[in-house]
C-alpha cells in the first residue's frame, strides 16, 4: 500500500509560506440592511422611508 | 375575502395577504416585474393593522443600529420597526416562525394612509425576510451587479459603495440581448452544480432590476484603477470580499455558517478577479476580450 512518501517521490516541494493574516474591511452601514440607500426607488411603495429616513435631504 | 399578492425573488415565492377589508395593499416601482399569478408559495405572510405597543415580550438578539431590532419569542423571530422620526412607537412589527416559511406584519394604523394601497414588506423588511431564508440552505445575497452579456454569460460585479457598481451597469450597451439583473444586489443559488445569479428588486442609482437569471461565469471584484486590468485572486481572499459584500444574519451562528461555506462552494466554481477599470466603455470591451481567453 502507497503512503503519502511514495506518492509524492519526484514532485518538488513548495517553498513554505508563512500563514498570513489579512483585514477586509466589513462596513456595517452597508452589511446590515435598512441603513439608507439614498437612492429613492429602494425605499417602496408608500415612499415610507421618506419619513423616516434620518439622512434625507444629505 | 383575502386579497393577496404573489412574488417571486430567485425562484423563491411568497405571498402577501389580508383579509382586512380596511387594509389596501399593493406595490410600485421595481417590485412590480417580480409580480407572478398563481403559484405555490415557499413564505406567507399575513398583514393586518394593530394597535402596537413599545414593549416586546421576548429577548433582543440584535440592533440593526438602524430602524429595527430583532428578538427571539417563544420559538420565533419578531421584527421591530421604530424610528426617533416618529417617536417611540413602532411602526411595523414582523413575526417569522423559525425557517421563515410563515409570517405576520401589524401595522400601526397612525402612521399610514389608510387611503394609499400600502406595501408592508416595504425596504429593509422584504429583503430581511428573503435572507433569513436565503441564510437556511439556500443561497446568499450580494452586493454585486449582475450582467449578463450576449451570448448569455453572467458576470458579477461585486463592491461596496462607491465601488462603481452602478458605473459599470450603465456602461453596458443598450441591446435588446444584454440582461442587466440589478445594478446593486444579486441573488446567488447553487441549482444541480451549477452557481446561479438572480436578479432582484432593490436597486442602485441606475434603478436597474430584473427578474432574469444567469449562469454564473466570472466575479469581479472592483476597484478603481488607471488601465484595465484584472488580477485572479486567491479563494480565501475572494471568499473574504465576497463576505463583506454579503447580508449574512449576523445573529445567527448557523447562517453564518451557511454564508461561509456557500461562498467557498462559489469560489471554487466560478473564477475571481480583482477588476481594476476605467469608468468607460473600454471596461466592457476588455471583459468581453478576456473571457475567450
Amino acid at each position: 500500500m502507497s503512503g503519502r512518501g511514495e506518492k509524492d517521490a519526484g514532485r518538488p516541494k513548495k517553498p513554505y509560506t508563512k500563514p498570513e493574516v489579512k483585514q477586509v474591511h466589513l462596513k456595517p452601514e452597508e452589511a446590515v440592511l435598512g441603513f439608507c440607500k439614498e437612492t429613492i426607488g429602494t425605499v417602496g411603495a408608500g415612499g415610507f422611508c421618506l419619513l423616516t429616513c434620518p439622512t434625507l435631504g444629505s | 375575502m383575502i386579497e393577496c399578492l404573489k412574488f417571486c425573488i430567485a425562484d423563491i415565492t411568497f405571498a402577501l395577504l389580508t383579509d382586512d377589508p380596511d387594509l389596501k395593499i399593493g406595490v410600485d416601482g421595481a417590485m412590480n416585474k417580480f409580480l407572478v399569478e398563481e403559484v405555490e408559495p415557499d413564505i406567507r405572510v399575513h398583514t393586518k393593522w394593530k394597535d402596537l405597543h413599545m414593549q416586546i415580550d421576548g429577548k433582543m438578539i440584535f440592533d440593526s443600529g438602524a430602524l429595527w431590532q430583532i428578538y427571539s419569542e417563544n420559538g420565533s423571530y419578531l421584527f421591530r420597526f421604530t424610528s426617533s422620526a416618529l417617536g417611540s412607537l413602532p411602526y411595523k412589527v414582523a413575526s417569522f416562525n423559525r425557517d421563515f416559511t410563515n409570517g405576520e406584519v401589524s401595522l400601526n394604523r397612525s402612521y399610514f394612509d389608510p387611503d394609499k394601497p400600502i406595501y408592508p414588506l416595504e425596504y429593509p423588511l422584504d429583503e430581511l425576510m428573503i435572507n433569513n431564508f436565503l441564510a437556511r440552505g439556500k443561497g446568499v445575497e450580494v452586493h454585486s451587479c449582475g450582467i449578463v452579456d450576449s451570448q448569455g454569460f453572467g458576470h458579477l460585479f461585486v463592491g461596496q459603495s462607491g465601488a462603481g457598481k452602478s458605473t459599470i451597469a450603465r456602461l453596458w450597451p443598450d441591446e435588446s440581448d444584454v440582461t442587466i439583473l440589478s445594478d446593486d444586489r444579486i441573488i446567488l443559488r447553487k441549482k444541480e452544480n451549477t452557481i446561479w445569479m438572480y436578479g432582484t428588486p432593490w436597486h442602485g442609482e441606475a434603478g436597474l432590476a430584473s427578474p432574469a437569471k444567469a449562469p454564473l461565469t466570472r466575479i469581479y471584484f472592483l476597484k478603481h484603477g488607471e488601465k484595465n486590468e484584472l488580477v485572479a485572486q486567491k479563494p480565501s481572499d475572494s471568499i473574504s470580499h465576497l463576505f463583506v459584500c454579503s447580508f449574512p444574519p449576523f445573529y445567527s451562528g448557523e447562517g453564518i455558517d451557511f454564508t461561509l461555506g456557500f461562498l467557498e462552494g462559489v469560489v471554487r466554481n466560478v473564477p475571481c478577479y480583482e477588476l481594476k477599470f476605467i469608468p468607460d466603455k473600454s471596461v466592457v470591451e476588455f471583459i468581453q476580450e478576456e473571457r475567450f481567453t
